[in-house]
């Protein structure tokens, strides 16, 4: 039976017994993940964009603090830092992973510097070894942007537990998508866990109802989504390992236009296949291409960061963010679902190389 | 203090439940929950369009934004009213900590003002007093079973040009002089969680307004694909559209069920003042529309009584019992025991009882039986 069917039993539960948000299904769900991922503490959240802007409160960023930044990612993570009091501070990315380049972080750091916000993104993690090495060097928070990338790990240590904190988002998109809003933060310092706790739920210590030790938010994960997400929990490796099939099937099937291509890095350390992003210069032509042949191929992130009208007031310096800008123009992110067949992969494969080759 | 009642005696009244009307809508809310399986889209989509759209008939708003919860709708609301860094915002002190801390989200400062002893809602003849120059709006809160004065604050309002958010998370049915809760000033919210008149199985919430511009921004707010700069946005889910789509069917009669248990516990209670002091809607020069979300009642004994109630199976929760000014999260704006006396008195006596449509009059008879023989006891 497909999660789906199952989800109506889930909801009728929940309704017979009337169990309804941050109940035992949440705790439940939490103690699975920590155990899974080897954290000291998971708590659930409503969503992936609530878990960071818990994970930073948590963390003490606020007003008059930098945090560093990618420059090519999602609008929200730039957003959130700003809501959290604290300014964004950009740094370009790696030409091939499109994840923060830890090389450019220490330009970027100020007498403000508080915090690094490394982005895991499509299928790579940023380079956490040199980032926590920086952190550690200059004495920095390392707060991870993991919502895409649950199962990724380097060295066997999770995306999302190199820093202090990592959030996790379980939005329709991911590869643990929910049956609505969800998200999760982690952390190996219990402390941090225990803030969370109270911001998510109006800063109330648990089990304390109506007393109010800290400006919270509500934030809660609902049972509904905690008793779903746990049996997608137990898909997740088989999840893992088809995206992983279709991953290198597009690397094998597009050896022949390698170099006409910027594609991930293959290998498996520091990997999590939530999405097949390659880049080419001529990447609008290759859109059209495909669209044209009933292909479907997305651009996620059109504009650097720095470059929107609504950063423009962080920006504090002239640098060109070559790499993100580069990203911008050139990333496409190729169809990939599980359960697609070879057929299909290789009729898109096919209509890339049959692309370049006219 | 022994119990009267023997273990045999005991019936189990939760504070809250809806699992019997729940069993009985089922049919109805599978047959929406299948094609909400069926599209595979979870948030705002479908469902909440149509549930949206249930609302604005229901109370003839012009907009009606759902989104996660009550507390975000009124985040979502006070910035899109334009309220910011530098704002002070009026709001009663004796209310769900959202009401203040939506403000502080917003950027701006609550300033803390009594409550009325009565109806537990801002006392509108303080609220002048607490005009500065930086003050932008007041946020009346329409608590457990009636609005605030609207009428009377108005008044002020429009003396003083300033703007009305309304928290009227708890008003859905509320009605003053006909318009319905959240519609008397710039705007207002509702919110969904699941013990609320009109409940959902987790958390939802939704923004009302007559304004289109403010309705323009809470729609950009709560998508961050349209507004960028804002963080996160607030998104309904599906699954609890489709159960409060089903739910407003019945909410009328929900409403009326309310409001006969409430008169039920009444004159059950009436036989124990001045030791119980029951809920008083007070009527005013305009015509109002009362609805009993909760029932609040006031007792001198209440810390002896609540767990003397829980040990005879009966479930109460404490509405509220420490005001927003004395919370460690406001000490920061330097707020001292004895500034808001009605606020503290009520946070000392006040407790709410069970009271929801699948209640029967016998559960109702036993909570007050309950209660008659806790004072018996202490009397004894
Ligand atoms: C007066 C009041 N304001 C705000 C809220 C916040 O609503 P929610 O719990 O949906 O976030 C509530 C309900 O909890 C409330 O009773």
């Amino acid at each position: 039976m497909s999660p789906d069917t199952r989800l109506l039993e889930i909801i009728h539960r929940s309704g017979r017994l009337q169990k309804f948000i941050l109940g035992a299904g949440v705790g439940l769900f939490e103690d699975r993940l920590k155990a899974r991922l080897g954290a000291k503490d998971a708590v659930a959240v409503a969503s992936g964009a609530g878990a960071l802007a818990i994970a930073l409160t948590a963390a003490g960023i606020g007003p008059g603090d930098e945090v560093i930044v990618p420059a090519f990612c999602s609008a929200m993570v730039a957003a959130t830092v700003i809501h959290a009091g604290a300014s964004p501070v950009f740094v370009d990315v790696d030409i091939r992973t499109m994840v923060m380049d830890p090389r450019r972080i220490e330009d970027r750091m100020t007498s403000r510097t508080r915090a690094l916000l490394p982005v895991h993104l499509f299928s790579c993690m940023a380079d956490m070894p040199a980032i926590v090495e920086i952190a550690q060097r200059y004495g920095l928070t390392v707060i991870e942007d993991a919502c895409s990338q649950l199962g990724a790990q380097t060295r066997g240590i999770s995306a999302g537990l190199w820093g202090d904190i990592g959030a996790f988002s379980f939005s329709r998109g991911t590869l643990m998508g929910a049956c609505g809003e969800a998200g999760m933060i982690v952390t190996r310092r219990p402390e941090l866990g225990m803030r969370c706790r109270m911001l998510r739920n109006h800063g109330q210590q648990e089990g304390l109802r109506f007393i109010h030790k800290c400006i919270g938010v509500n934030s809660r994960m609902d049972e509904i989504q905690a008793l779903y997400l746990i049996q997608k929990l137990d898909e997740l490796d088989s999840i893992l390992a088809e995206r992983i099939r279709i991953a290198e099937s597009y690397h094998r099937l597009l050896a022949p236009v390698e170099d006409q291509l910027i594609l991930p890095p293959w290998r498996s350390d520091g990997r999590c296949y939530h999405e097949f992003v390659l880049q080419t210069a001529e990447r609008d032509g290759l859109r059209s291409h495909l669209a044209q042949r009933g292909i479907r191929s997305q651009v996620h992130y059109p504009v650097p960061l720095p470059h929107q009208e609504a950063f423009a007031s962080c920006l504090q310096h002239e640098d060109p963010f070559e790499n993100a800008e580069a990203a911008s123009r050139h990333h496409l992110a190729l169809p990939m679902s599980t359960g697609m067949m070879d057929a299909e992969i290789k009729t898109v494969a096919d209509a890339i190389i049959e692309y370049f080759h006219s | 203090m022994t119990s009267a009642l023997t273990q045999a005696q005991i019936r189990e009244v939760p504070f809250f439940s809806c699992a019997r009307s729940f069993e009985r809508q089922w049919p109805q809310l599978e047959s929406r929950l299948k094609e909400v399986v069926e599209r595979e889209k979870y948030s705002q989509d479908i469902m909440v369009d149509r549930f949206e759209s249930e609302i604005r008939a229901y109370t003839s708003a012009s907009y009606a934004i759902g989104v996660g919860n009550g507390t975000d709708a009124l985040i979502l609301l006070l910035k899109a009213a334009g309220i910011g860094p530098g704002d002070e915002v009026i709001v009663p002190c004796f209310t769900f900590v959202a009401s203040a801390t939506s403000i502080v989200h917003a950027g701006a400062t609550p300033v803390f003002v009594d409550i009325d002893r009565a109806t537990y809602t801002l006392d509108v003849e303080q609220v002048s007093a607490r005009i500065t120059e930086r003050t932008r709006a007041v946020m009346p809160v329409h608590l457990f079973a009636q609005m605030a004065d609207m009428a009377a604050l108005r008044e002020i309002t429009r003396k003083t040009d300033l703007q009305i958010i309304e928290d009227s998370a708890e008003a859905i049915g509320m009605r003053y002089a006909g318009t319905h809760a959240g519609l008397l000033g710039i705007g207002g919210v509702l919110s969904f969680f699941p013990t609320k008149t009109l409940g959902a199985l987790g958390d939802a919430g939704m923004v009302l307004t007559n304004n289109p511009r403010i309705a323009e921004r809470v729609i950009a707010l709560r998508d961050p694909v349209l507004d960028n700069a804002v963080y996160g946005g607030s998104r309904m889910d599906e699954i609890q559209a489709a159960i409060l789509l089903t739910r407003l069917a019945g909410l009328d009669a929900d409403i009326a069920r309310r409001a006969e248990l409430a008169s039920h516990y009444d004159a059950r209670l009436a036989g124990l003042y001045p030791q119980v002091r029951t809920p008083a809607i007070v009527r005013r020069r305009d015509d109002i529309t009362a609805v009993y979300y909760v029932y609040e009642i006031e007792s001198e004994r209440k810390k002896e009584l609540i767990p003397y109630l829980a040990a005879h199976g009966v479930g109460t929760e404490e509405y509220y019992p420490l005001p927003l000014h004395l919370q460690t999260c406001f000490a920061h704006l330097g707020y001292r025991p004895g500034d808001f006396p009605n606020a503290e008195s009520a946070c000392r006596r006040t407790l709410a009882l069970p009271l929801y449509p699948d209640m029967t009059e016998e559960d109702v008879d036993y909570v007050c039986g309950v209660i008659a023989s806790f004072y018996r006891s202490v009397h004894a």
